[in-house]
């Protein structure tokens, strides 16, 4: 169990250290240059600047340096937009922020799914099950930029109960963290109910029954564990899911996360910042993705770590 | 809505939809209904304190340092943190005093004298001297400090050479060896401190040369080659001249690792693009020519230079004599014995109170210019510890920052907000009614226009664009404002591709666009349809000068020619030999190859493209492609003349024709039309030259007129700024350019019933500015 873990851990460096080549010389290929805008800036000047910051060296030895700051240092290079943050200060100051947001909206998913996929599930095909259903179908298909703007308006500009935008009390978090985590709480809400029903099909929920045991006990000790499997190896991609795709809720609320450097960065040409913050991701679902995998064994008894 | 006799019946489907279309139309429903409010959103202020103003900046800006920023997120802060030698006026932006009082200039322009308030101080109390203006404008120039906007100052004498890391200064006496050129002076002395302007540095390290490059023999025909017959080692015939045999080029190989001697050089290109020069050599007593490219590098670690003696040097004498016109003195030496040295730039400071700048032409808008952040000072002591540190970006961060503005930075959340409050030293602190200024950084429209709909923020910002889709429901409130603005939407022809090598398909495919029906029913927003480039509200008397032509009935850029005008387009297709055909409902040109217009992902960029695509169809038969292409690649597309078309325009940098026109300039890095025309290029010279401002403009006009007629780019219209403003705030008139100062602004909490719009204050006026005298 221990050395499993250990053994998921260690392979995680070598596979972000493939993902920050990738990134590092397909960012490269891409035609244009940090530098470029509409105005044009004298040769001499743009030499300068590509000095100064290594990029007319060759790729490999940029790439060689770039890895050496990484490793001796933790530092993931300067940023060229914003002359006066690094990469690393970008990343943190937005990644609390994006977790902060991604947290509670998966929590809010979580506890708005699980219950509607339950209460679907054991009231299968009664007009309960229909109407939960149907509510996580509207869930699943309105877009996120559809939602925010008729939250926004009903709850911020013709209620006043929340401000329109901006990441301040928790005030300014109820319309984003409902806006982020209401696909996702749809989504699981139907992960739940199909892996509920089909554990409630199985034999030892059968024989639960035939024991004799009340049908709360049935579902809450037996059959929950069994049936939230799918959700929980959801859980992973998920939320690292929901640290991109919060981009944007980010915009429309205008809160300081982490999520619109990944375009950003790539149509600013902003090297670093793009290398610097796809390794984040891919770090954060490489571990989310680990921790599911043990959680699953802990779930269920028929899985076994190696 | 889809008919429903083919959807499947399943249930949540159908909900989900109708769930989908509800939303959307509360959407569009909530954006546009009018519910009777007079003003856009919140008419009473949700912030109790009327001496904090809110705004916002609509993005991270770039850098806080004036001598680095190039957009306008930047400039919307610096303009408050920061005050140059003139402010700009809040009514319509003309010059008014800042740290300098008054000034005195030549007769031709050229020369300034600056005389500085005694007031004026550092937010640490420290005095603004004429010493942090000289420190501020040689170090925008300097090459190290790689500022993207000091083009902007290389109208200063020598400027642009420095900038460019051209002109340096000879550490030692030494003497010049002898450069290929004919009629190079050979073994010409170069004193101590002698500018010179570096022509080219050696393409590899030409020292294999073991004595001094000789001058090129009488009738040597020095040629280019490409690199490409290098390594084919194409051999070609030289001839040395008379008497002497032709030479062939030396064989490569055979001469591998012989050192050589350099006789001669071709001219000079750059070694790793695609380019070389054959260069005469010789060993021993045999002679060949070689190509540059050949010759290995050599342990010494100097380059050779080619250089010639710059004679323009500062004088700051209104009368001092032009350099004389002689022979140039040019010649090789090592790149080692040449230093950087900010002296050669026009700009000093006599005392602490006194600024002089030297122009390297007369530049009639230099007055406007010296209201940009990039000709603001900055504290020498503050700059340098950060440079020392290697961090020289950072000193603008709150807690080391010294600004001699109104305001200076108070704590700056990254991506999220910045405050300023009043700079304690502020010579006209006791003037200020906003005390403190919170800049929100909101991108995206959706959120700024939510915000100021919840009435929090005073202000939208300079820099937010309203929507197109929200500008006819905008227009009936009271809060909108909507001015003319100094910017040009045009497109850019390639003129070295067909058809657009002709100017009679240019001007055909100008004519044939209805600009008046692009800005009504496209871009909405109250723009002006253009027939040239100039702007018509343009400043320092050019708006003057168009109301004259049009009072007159003179006006060359409207009527017969210049106005839509199908037919007339046709028929000068017809003479360019692309004869449009009549077909039902349209004309057909087959001969015309296809257009391509390039513009980058926009939806309001494409909207216009389609109309254009659509019109040249109708009135021309032109057939035109519409290709779109993410910014910075478009950007490279067009900067290597890869486009037909590209959609394109130009933000003024300071508000006078010459930066319309400059982008004309055969010279310009911005002209990648491949039109130039040499009688343009000496009429904007004469027109900047020429002193009597309505002459000037009437020259300029005249300039303007013949870019025109080349069309290599088609104007479609000139510019306005949409913008919101709460009704309880005062001082605020829309302005041309650039952006808004808040220390004229105020706030009155009961603003909606009263009418007044005062300003904070009224600035003073410069006096008419005496002569300048040395």
């Amino acid at each position: 169990m221990i050395r499993y873990a250990i053994k998921r851990l260690l392979s995680i460096l070598p596979t972000m250290l493939i993902v920050a080549t990738l990134v590092f010389i397909l960012v490269r290929l891409v035609p244009g240059g940090p530098f470029d805008q509409d105005r044009a800036v004298p040769v001499e000047v743009l030499k300068q600047l590509n000095a100064k910051y290594h990029l007319s060296d060759p790729v490999w030895k940029q790439y060689l340096d770039w890895l050496w700051a990484l490793f001796s240092r933790g530092d993931l290079g300067p940023t060229i937009k914003y002359p006066n943050r690094t990469v690393n200060e970008i990343i943190g100051l937005s990644l609390p922020v994006s977790m902060e947001l991604g947290s509670l909206a998966m929590l809010f998913a979580l506890s708005i799914g699980i219950p509607l996929g339950i209460l679907g599930a054991t009231r299968q095909n009664t007009a309960v099950d229909t109407a939960a259903m149907a509510t996580a179908m509207i869930g699943v298909s309105v877009p996120r930029f559809v939602l925010a703007p008729v939250l926004i308006l009903a709850f911020s500009l013709k209620l006043y109960i929340f401000p329109v935008a901006r990441w301040e009390t928790w005030r300014h978090m109820i319309l984003p963290v409902i806006c982020a985590g209401l696909p996702m709480a749809a989504y699981i809400a139907r992960l739940t109910r199909a892996g509920m029903l089909e554990v409630i099909r199985s034999d030892f929920v059968r024989t639960a029954r035939a024991k004799g045991l009340s049908e709360r006990q049935v579902i809450w000790k037996h059959a929950l564990r069994g049936g939230l499997l799918p959700v929980v190896s959801f859980l992973g991609p998920g939320f690292s899911g929901l640290l991109v795709g919060s981009l944007v809720v980010e915009k429309i609320f205008n809160i300081p996360g982490m999520g619109r450097y990944l375009v950003e960065a790539a149509q600013n040409r902003e090297y670093n910042l793009l290398v610097g913050v796809t390794l984040v991701y891919a770090f954060i679902l490489l571990i989310a993705n680990t921790i599911v995998d043990i959680a699953y064994a802990f779930l269920d008894p028929r899985v076994e770590l190696r | 809505m889809s008919p429903s006799g083919s959807e499947p019946p399943a249930r949540p489907i159908r909900a989900a939809r109708a769930a989908l279309s509800a939303a959307v139309a509360l959407v569009v429903a909530g954006c546009n209904a009018d519910d009777g409010n007079p003003y856009f959103g919140s008419t009473t202020r949700p912030a109790k304190d009327v001496a904090t103003f809110y705004s916002n900046t609509s993005g991270e800006p770039e850098y806080l340092d004036p001598g680095k920023a190039a957009d306008t997120a930047s400039a919307a802060l610096i303009d408050q943190l920061f005050e140059g030698l003139a402010s700009t006026h809040p009514g319509d932006t003309h010059p008014v005093p800042g740290v300098a009082t008054s000034f005195e200039r030549s007769a031709d322009n050229r020369l300034y004298r600056f005389h500085l308030r005694d007031d004026a101080k550092w937010s640490d109390g420290r005095p603004v001297t004429a010493g942090d203006f000289e420190y501020a404008w040689k170090r925008v120039l300097r090459p190290a400090t790689a500022s993207r906007a000091a083009t902007l100052l290389h109208v200063v004498e020598n400027g642009e050479l420095f900038n460019r890391g051209l002109l340096r200064v000879v550490t030692h006496d030494l003497t010049l060896r002898a450069g290929p050129s004919p009629g190079a002076a050979a073994g010409a002395p170069l004193p101590k401190g002698a500018a010179v302007e570096v022509l080219s540095v050696s393409p590899r390290r030409v020292t294999t040369a073991v004595a001094p490059i000789a001058a090129v023999p009488p009738g040597v025909r020095v040629v280019n080659f490409s690199k490409a017959d290098a390594k084919k080692g194409t051999p070609e015939q030289l001839s040395l001249g008379a008497g002497l045999p032709p030479l062939v080029a030396a064989p490569g190989n055979a001469w591998k690792d012989a050192e050589v001697e350099v006789l001669a050089a071709g001219p000079e290109v750059d070694c790793d693009t695609v380019a070389d020069r054959w260069l005469l050599v010789q060993r021993g007593a045999e002679r060949g020519y070689l190509p540059g490219c050949v010759l290995g590098k050599s342990k010494d670690k100097t380059s050779l230079v080619l250089v010639e003696r710059h004679e323009q040097v500062p004088t700051f004498r209104a009368d001092a004599p032009p350099p004389a016109e002689g022979a140039k003195v040019r010649g090789f030496m090592a790149e080692a014995d040449l230093a950087e040295d900010d002296r050669v730039l026009g700009v000093r400071a006599v005392d602490d109170r006194t600024f002089e700048v030297e122009l390297e032409h007369a530049t009639p808008y230099f007055l406007d210019l010296i209201t940009q952040p990039v000709t603001f000072p900055v504290r020498r002591d503050v700059v340098e510890a950060f440079e020392k540190r290697g961090d020289p970006d950072l000193w603008t961060r709150p807690e080391s920052i010294v600004t001699n503005g109104p305001y200076t930075l108070s704590e700056h959340k990254f991506r999220y907000e910045i405050t300023m409050v009043q700079n304690p030293h502020y010579w006209n602190r006791d003037k200020l009614r906003i005390h403190r200024i919170v800049w929100m950084e909101i991108e995206d429209y959706h959120p700024a226009m939510n915000l100021y709909k919840a009435g929090e923020f005073d202000y939208i910002g300079d820099n937010t664009a309203l929507p197109a889709e929200y500008q006819p429901l905008l227009r009936t409130k009271k809060d909108y404002r909507n001015n003319v603005f100094l910017s040009v939407y045009w497109y850019t022809l390639n003129t070295r591709k067909p058809p657009l090598d002709d100017a009679r398909v240019r001007r055909a495919l100008n004519l044939a666009i209805d600009k008046k029906l692009i800005v009504e029913k496209i871009t909405r927003g109250g723009q002006m349809p253009a027939t040239h480039v100039v702007p018509d509200f343009t400043g320092l008397g050019y708006s003057d000068e168009v109301k004259a032509q049009k009072a007159a009935g003179t006006d060359i850029f409207s009527g017969p020619g210049m106005d839509y005008d199908p037919a007339l387009a046709r028929s000068l297709m017809k003479e360019a030999g692309y004869d449009p055909v009549e077909i039902p409902g349209g004309y057909r040109a087959d001969r015309c190859p296809p257009i391509e217009i390039l513009y980058n992902t926009n939806e309001g960029h494409r909207n216009i493209a389609v109309a254009v695509q659509d019109m040249w169809k109708r009135n021309l038969g032109v057939t035109a492609t519409l290709r779109n292409e993410e910014f910075k690649v478009l950007l490279k597309n067009y900067r290597d003349g890869n486009f037909n078309i590209v959609r394109g325009g130009w933000q003024a940098e300071f508000n006078h024709p010459q930066t319309f026109l400059n982008t004309f300039l055969s010279s310009s890095p911005e002209n990648q039309t491949g039109w130039a025309d040499p009688a343009f290029d000496a009429a904007v010279k004469e027109a900047a030259a020429t002193a009597d401002p309505k002459e000037s403009m009437r020259a300029y006009r005249k300039a303007e007129a013949l870019a025109m007629a080349g069309m290599a780019r088609i104007p479609f219209y000139f510019y306005t700024r949409s913008t919101l403003i709460k009704p309880w705030v005062k001082g605020f008139v829309p302005i041309p350019r650039g952006q808004h100062l808040i220390q004229y602004l105020w706030i009155d909490p009961d603003g909606v019933h009263h009418e007044g719009n005062d300003f904070a204050y009224v600035p003073t006026e410069f006096a008419p500015p005496g002569v300048y005298a040395p």
